[in-house]
């Protein structure tokens, strides 16, 4: 569905994406990580046709980017990472405009609002809402032409957990319907949890980018939390054959109280690529 | 440029925009000043006089002389008793007064010159004035042609004259509180709508379905749409007569259409709808001044510098509209200036676009 192909954006001496290659399968959720100013808003820019590439090739659903956006456009729709809402509107009426000029129903408006769950604030002026509400809306906007690919640059920044995990849901709702999301984000654990792939973006190159399980198997480390009856806890490598075999052990003498994988996060990995956490 | 998309982001703007509150203080702010200059300036030349008469018998003479007397004179009748009671009423608050001895109007016609008594208080007052029009009111009721006829021709001066003389103050007010009015929304509220939607970001989201163009064209369209909405309301308000009506809508939408344009850039020059609201009004007061200082002695390079703008051609060409004379001439060379103007208020707004779609 999204086809990159040494992709590379400069601004005059800056290198923000700097030679990326990726696709991205139909339905699949795919991450972009990185640290502030690694490209992956650049990235997005590119891709949905706002920004045009120094060089490399783009395509989204057969379409090249930079020569036709006019056929991109009506297939994606972003979530953007400021609450970029019309605030004297109400949350009704910022998706009827944008239903207008989609040429969508206007109904569709009131369809999205109960799907994320704002059908009862539908009238309230936007200014009024939470920060969970607006970006709920901005997922409801960005649902308005039925995009068969969704970009979200950081779609839970500053969200409690509640609204961040109820923003989670409604993503993997949509993939499960066979919209393509490509997101950015901060957050390791969300990417672990929702995407199927990521990739780690440093200084404008993709450093690793794989399903979150082989990653952290490739680049962490195998091990096991073990908590002991007399209440000690111990580390144990599983690659190291001595040191697993304390477990066994442990076990022989009935010491062991529960027995935790600790294999690495996404975040050691990050690090462990990029240097220093994000 | 889709039609669609730029009347959907026109209709969001003309509802939304307005409950900005500095959007809503630009758009009301120069028709409240207008209607208060209409208040404060009345132009009504109509004069209204008081005349006292005595009459031993019935007599014409009153009710022919204020017949006789131009519109812009509104002349009240006031029957009392006796001479001194005429006298009483003039020394008081009538303007003038007549004592008509009984057969008067006979008198008259059969040529006896009959005394007329006319009481008036110091000489040069607008009862002597009016009294003057007394011998031309005899001479018809003696059934006498009018000894010359006149005719009043007015010639131009070398100067122009000031636009407050042409007008009178109340017209001139109005006029220029229509002028305020397109420049206000064109540089103060156009840069406001356009500058909110790059702060807030949601240029960025409008841009993904609409092209930069069709976003810059339903902003002039709602800048075009509350200048006219200001314009009625304030020629309703201060019922304005126009003489020359399509003239007049002539000059107001070219000038506004070129403004906007002007406000078009400005708003593309700022990051916020702050600053716009700011910075704008410096660009204001070169824009609406000059045409007032028209006729006001300055240099010649001065002069020609306001004949440049065109807020001081489309003001020219409205004054004229407004009086139904020819007040000032050159109309077509007034329109040449105003539309290139703008015409090059556009080609910078089209380089602009063109600048940031690469």
């Amino acid at each position: 569905m999204i086809a990159v192909e040494d992709l590379r954006k400069h601004y005059k001496d800056v290198r923000a994406v700097d030679g990326i290659t990726l696709t991205v399968a139909e339905g699949e959720v795919f991450g972009l990580l990185g640290h502030n100013g690694a490209g992956k808003t650049t990235t997005i820019r590119v891709l949905t046709g706002r920004a045009l590439p120094t060089s490399g090739r783009a395509s989204v659903a057969g379409h090249d980017v930079a020569t036709a956006r006019s056929r991109v456009r009506p297939l994606i729709n972003v979530v953007f990472e400021e609450q970029n809402l019309y605030d004297r509107l109400s949350g009704r009426d910022n998706l009827r405009f944008f239903a207008r000029l989609y040429a969508a129903r206007e109904a569709r408006a009131d369809e999205l609002l109960d799907r994320v769950g704002l059908a009862p604030a539908a009238k309230r002026k936007v200014r009024t809402y939470s920060n969970g509400m607006k970006q709920r809306l901005l997922l409801a906007r960005a649902l308005v032409n039925s995009p068969r690919v969704l970009f979200l640059d950081e779609p839970t920044r500053g969200l409690d957990p509640t609204s961040a995990r109820e923003l989670r849901d409604l993503v993997r709702e949509l993939s499960r319907g066979g919209v393509t999301v490509f997101l950015t984000t901060h957050y390791m654990e969300e990417a672990d949890a929702l995407c199927d792939r990521v990739a780690f973006l440093s200084q404008g190159r993709i450093v690793a980018l794989d399903a979150p399980r082989e990653l952290k198997l490739r680049y962490g480390e195998r091990a096991a939390r073990v908590l002991l009856s007399d209440r000690t806890e111990h580390t144990v490598r599983l690659d190291d054959r001595v040191d697993a075999s304390r477990i066994e052990e442990w076990m022989r003498d009935g010491r062991v109280l529960s027995i935790h994988s600790a294999e690495g996060t996404l975040e050691d990995v990050f690090v462990a690529l990029a240097g220093r956490p994000l | 440029m889709r039609p669609r998309i730029v009347a959907a982001v026109f209709m969001k703007d003309f509802v939304d925009a307005i409950r900005d509150s500095r959007v809503l203080v630009s758009v009301l702010l120069p028709v409240l000043i207008g209607v208060f200059y209409n208040v404060a300036f009345p132009d009504d030349d109509t004069r209204r006089l008081t005349l006292a008469y005595s009459a031993a018998d019935a007599t014409v003479l009153p009710a022919t002389l204020q017949r006789a007397l131009p519109a812009t004179f509104e002349l009240t009748l006031e029957e009392v008793a006796s001479a001194n009671e005429v006298r009483e009423r003039v020394r008081r608050d009538a303007h003038l007064g007549l004592v008509v001895p009984a057969g008067f109007d006979q008198a008259v016609a059969a040529g006896r010159a009959p005394e007329l008594t006319i009481v008036t208080r110091e000489e040069g007052s607008l009862g002597g004035t009016v009294a003057l029009a007394l011998d031309g009111v005899l001479r018809s009721m003696a059934g006498q042609r009018p000894p010359a006829t006149t005719a009043v021709e007015r010639v131009g001066t070398e100067q122009q004259p000031p636009l407050i003389a042409e007008l009178g103050p109340r017209r001139y007010f109005t006029l220029a509180a229509a002028i305020m009015i397109i420049g206000f929304v064109a540089l103060i509220v156009v840069p406001i709508i356009l500058a909110e939607e790059v702060e807030r970001r949601t240029m960025e989201a409008l841009t993904l379905v609409a092209s930069t163009a069709e976003v810059v064209a339903a902003k002039a369209l709602v800048g075009i749409a509350y200048t006219f909405a200001s314009l009625g309301l304030l020629l309703a308000a201060t019922r304005l007569s126009i003489a020359d009506v399509p003239l007049f809508l002539a000059a107001v939408a070219v000038l506004t259409v070129g403004m906007v344009g002007f406000g078009l850039l400005l708003g593309g020059a700022f990051k916020t709808a702050g600053q716009a609201y700011t910075w704008s009004g410096f660009f204001l007061v070169p824009v609406i001044m000059p045409p007032f200082l028209l006729g006001s002695g300055l240099p010649d390079l001065g002069e020609v510098a306001l004949l440049a703008t065109p807020t001081t051609q489309a003001t020219r060409v409205a004054a004229n509209a407004i009086t139904g004379k020819s007040v000032f001439g050159d109309v077509p060379l007034a329109f040449a200036v105003i539309v290139a103007w703008a015409v090059l208020a556009y080609v910078l707004v089209l380089w602009r676009l063109r600048r940031n779609t690469e």
